[in-house]
C-alpha cells in the first residue's frame, strides 16, 4: 500500500468535495475591499495588504489595531489612509517613536481614542460575542482615561452595586490578518504571537488572510492543532509570500531593520512621500515590492528563524 | 544635555548593571509569576539571568511573544521578537493575559515604565503637554494600566534627566503612590502593592514608608548622590549615607554574556543621564 493514501492522522484523505469553493483572491482585489470599507480590525502582520489599500486609495478609515502596533499603523496614517485611531501602543519599542502616528496626532489630522489592552482586548471580544459592554472594576480609576476617552462610561454593576467602567464593543467591517500558512478554504495558521487574530475576525464582518504560503486542505488537516483562525470566519485568502516585510514572520523571516531605518530616516528628512512612491504606489504589485527591497536583502532575512 | 550613561569601567555597561541588580531583587520574587512588556530589553536580561542565579522558580511571561519561560541566550530586541520564544514552555493568548490583568492576583511581579514619572511612581506613556496641544505625542498606555491591579511591579527607565523625573506627571497612565500617603488605595485594587523600586542609568530608588515619596535606595557607579538629584526633576528623599549599587561579580556577568545575551545587546544600548 503506497503511504501517500495515508495523511498523518491516519485517515485517508478526501479526494474532492464537487463544488466546494475556493476564497482565493488578488491582494489588488483585498486592497479594494479594504478601500470601501470604515472600521478595518488590524493585524500588524498584514503588511502586504496594508500596502494593498494604500494603493488601492483607501480614506477616512477607523483603525482598530492590536495593542502593540507599529509600521501597519504608522504606514496607513503616513500615506493619510486614517481618519480615527484607537491607540493602545503605537511605536517601535527600542528602535523609536512612530513617526507618521506622532506627528499627525501632533498636528490633529487624525481623531485619537485614547484606549489601551484592556479597552481594545475586551471591547474586541463584546463585539465578537455579542456583548453590549464589558465592565472593568479597578484598572481605569486612578487614571486619566475615562478623563480623555468618552467611551468609557461608568456604569453600575447590578450585582454588588459597585461602580464600574464599561467598555464598548468594537466592531469591524474588515479585519485583516497575515497567516504563515492558509488554505483556500481559509482555515489559516498564525504561528507565535498571542492569538489576537480570534476575536478581531469574530468581530468583524470580513475576514481576509494573507499568508506566506497556501497550502492543500489536507495539510490543514494534518495540522488541526495549528489551525488560530477557523475557514468559515473567513471570506477572502490572498498568496502574499514576505507578506509581513519589514516586519517578522516567526519561522519564515527576521524583522528587516536596515528597511525600517530607512523608513525612519525617510521621515527625518521629510521624505516619506518618496518612500511611499518607491515602496507602495510606485509598485505594480507585491513581486515588484521585493524587487525593489531587493532580493540579497530578503534572502539574508531568512536566518536564525 | 543627554549624555550617554558611563560606568567608568570597560567590564560591564550601564544596562548590564542595571540588569544585574534587577536580576538580584527578584530573589524575593522566586516561585511567583510576573512578566515584562514592550521595551523590556533589559527587564528580560534580568528575569533571564535571575531564573540563572537568584530565582530559579520564577515563572516569566515575556511581552508580545506571549512566551512563558523563555530560555534564550540571544536577547530579544523586542517584546515581538520570535527569539523571546525560543524554549519557551508554554503560550498565552493575549485574552487570558488581559484576564490575569483584570484580576491582579496572579500577577506577582511585572516591570513598567513612562515617558514621565513624579515622586509618587505615578507613570505617563500617553503624551507631553495639555491633551488638546500635545508637545509630545506619546506612544500609549498599552499594560501600563495594570499596575492598579497587579500585586507588585518595578519601574525602569532608560533616560534620568528633570524631563523625565517631574514634579507632576502630565497624565497618569499607571497608577503609583498617586498623592502619597494611602491614597492609592482608594481607588487601586485592594492588595497591589504599588511600584516597588525604580531603576535608572543613574541610580536605584524606592518609596519611603508611609508617606510614598521617591528615595535614594542606591547610587550607580560613576555617578554620586549629587549628580541624582541634579537629574531629578522632583523631590527625592536622600539618606544621609546613600549606599552605592553593588557592582556585578565576575559569575554574573560571566552568565549574562554567555547565556542571556550572547550578542551584547546590552553594551551597546543607548541609555542616558542627565
Amino acid at each position: 500500500m503506497s503511504t501517500s493514501e495515508v495523511s498523518a492522522s491516519g485517515a485517508a484523505p478526501e479526494r474532492a468535495r464537487p463544488g466546494r469553493k475556493s476564497k482565493e483572491i488578488s491582494l489588488e482585489e483585498a486592497g479594494r475591499i479594504v478601500a470601501q470599507a470604515r472600521v478595518i480590525h488590524l493585524m500588524n502582520s498584514a503588511m502586504a495588504l496594508v500596502r494593498a489599500a494604500i494603493r488601492a486609495r483607501a480614506r477616512g478609515l477607523t483603525v482598530i489595531p492590536q495593542v502593540t502596533s507599529s509600521l501597519s499603523v504608522d504606514l496607513l496614517v503616513a500615506a493619510g489612509c486614517v481618519e480615527k485611531l484607537y491607540i493602545s501602543y503605537i511605536g517601535f519599542e527600542s528602535l523609536g517613536f512612530a513617526p507618521a502616528f506622532r506627528r499627525a496626532a501632533e498636528d490633529k489630522r487624525i481623531e485619537i481614542v485614547e484606549a489601551d489592552e484592556a479597552f481594545l482586548m475586551l471591547g474586541t471580544r463584546a463585539a465578537a460575542g455579542g456583548m453590549p459592554y464589558v465592565p472593568i472594576r479597578h484598572v481605569y480609576e486612578a487614571t486619566d482615561l475615562p478623563r480623555l476617552n468618552p467611551l468609557l462610561k461608568k456604569a453600575r454593576d447590578p450585582f454588588s452595586g459597585e461602580d464600574v467602567y464599561a467598555v464598548p464593543p468594537l466592531a469591524g467591517d474588515v479585519c485583516l490578518v497575515h497567516a504563515q500558512e492558509c488554505d483556500v478554504h481559509g482555515n489559516a495558521q498564525v504561528w507565535a504571537g498571542n492569538q489576537q487574530e480570534i476575536d478581531k475576525a469574530m468581530a468583524s464582518r470580513l475576514v481576509i488572510v494573507s499568508a506566506e504560503r497556501i497550502v492543500p486542505v489536507d495539510r490543514t488537516r494534518e495540522n488541526v492543532e495549528k489551525v488560530t483562525l477557523p475557514g468559515y470566519l473567513v471570506h477572502g485568502v490572498v498568496h502574499a509570500p514576505f507578506g509581513a516585510h519589514p516586519l517578522v514572520c516567526a519561522r519564515h523571516y527576521e524583522p528587516d531593520t536596515a528597511h525600517l531605518q530607512a523608513y525612519f530616516d525617510a521621515h527625518a528628512k521629510g521624505q516619506v512621500g518618496d518612500y511611499l512612491e518607491r515602496y507602495v504606489h510606485g509598485c505594480r504589485d507585491e513581486a515588484d515590492y521585493l524587487e525593489r527591497v531587493g532580493v540579497r536583502q530578503v534572502m539574508g532575512l531568512m536566518r536564525n528563524v | 544635555m543627554a549624555r550617554p550613561a558611563d560606568t567608568g569601567t570597560e567590564r560591564y555597561s550601564m544596562a548590564e548593571l542595571m540588569a544585574v541588580e534587577m536580576s538580584r531583587n527578584l530573589a524575593a520574587d522566586d516561585g511567583t509569576l510576573g512578566g515584562v512588556g514592550g521595551g523590556a530589553t533589559i527587564p528580560m536580561a534580568a528575569v533571564r539571568l535571575a531564573t540563572l542565579t537568584v530565582a530559579p522558580n520564577l515563572w516569566w511571561f515575556c511581552g508580545g511573544s506571549a512566551a512563558i519561560n523563555p530560555v534564550f541566550s540571544e536577547l530579544p530586541l523586542t517584546a515581538h521578537d520570535p527569539r523571546a520564544f525560543v524554549g519557551a514552555e508554554a503560550r498565552v493568548p493575549m485574552q487570558r493575559t488581559v484576564d490575569m490583568g483584570m484580576r491582579g492576583t496572579l500577577w506577582g511581579w511585572g516591570f513598567n515604565g513612562g515617558m514621565q514619572m513624579d515622586k509618587f511612581g505615578n507613570c505617563n506613556m500617553i503624551g507631553i503637554g495639555p491633551y488638546e496641544r500635545l508637545k509630545v505625542r506619546g506612544p500609549g498606555t498599552v499594560g501600563t494600566l495594570w499596575t492598579a491591579s497587579m500585586t507588585k511591579y518595578y519601574l525602569y527607565f532608560w533616560h534620568h534627566n528633570p524631563r523625565v523625573f517631574v514634579d507632576k506627571v502630565d497624565f497618569i497612565s499607571s497608577p503609583g503612590f498617586l498623592q502619597g500617603g494611602d491614597s492609592r488605595w482608594k481607588s487601586c485594587r485592594p492588595g497591589s502593592l504599588g511600584p516597588a523600586l525604580v531603576y535608572t542609568p543613574m541610580c536605584v530608588m524606592d518609596f519611603e514608608e508611609g508617606s510614598h515619596r521617591l528615595r535614594l535606595r542606591s547610587v550607580n557607579p560613576g555617578y554620586d548622590a549629587a549628580d541624582v538629584v541634579a537629574a531629578t526633576g522632583c523631590e527625592l528623599v536622600v539618606p544621609v549615607q546613600p549606599a552605592r549599587t553593588a557592582s556585578p561579580s565576575e559569575a554574573e556577568l560571566q552568565l549574562l554574556f554567555t547565556q542571556v545575551d550572547r550578542n551584547r545587546v546590552l553594551k551597546h544600548y543607548r541609555l542616558t543621564a542627565g
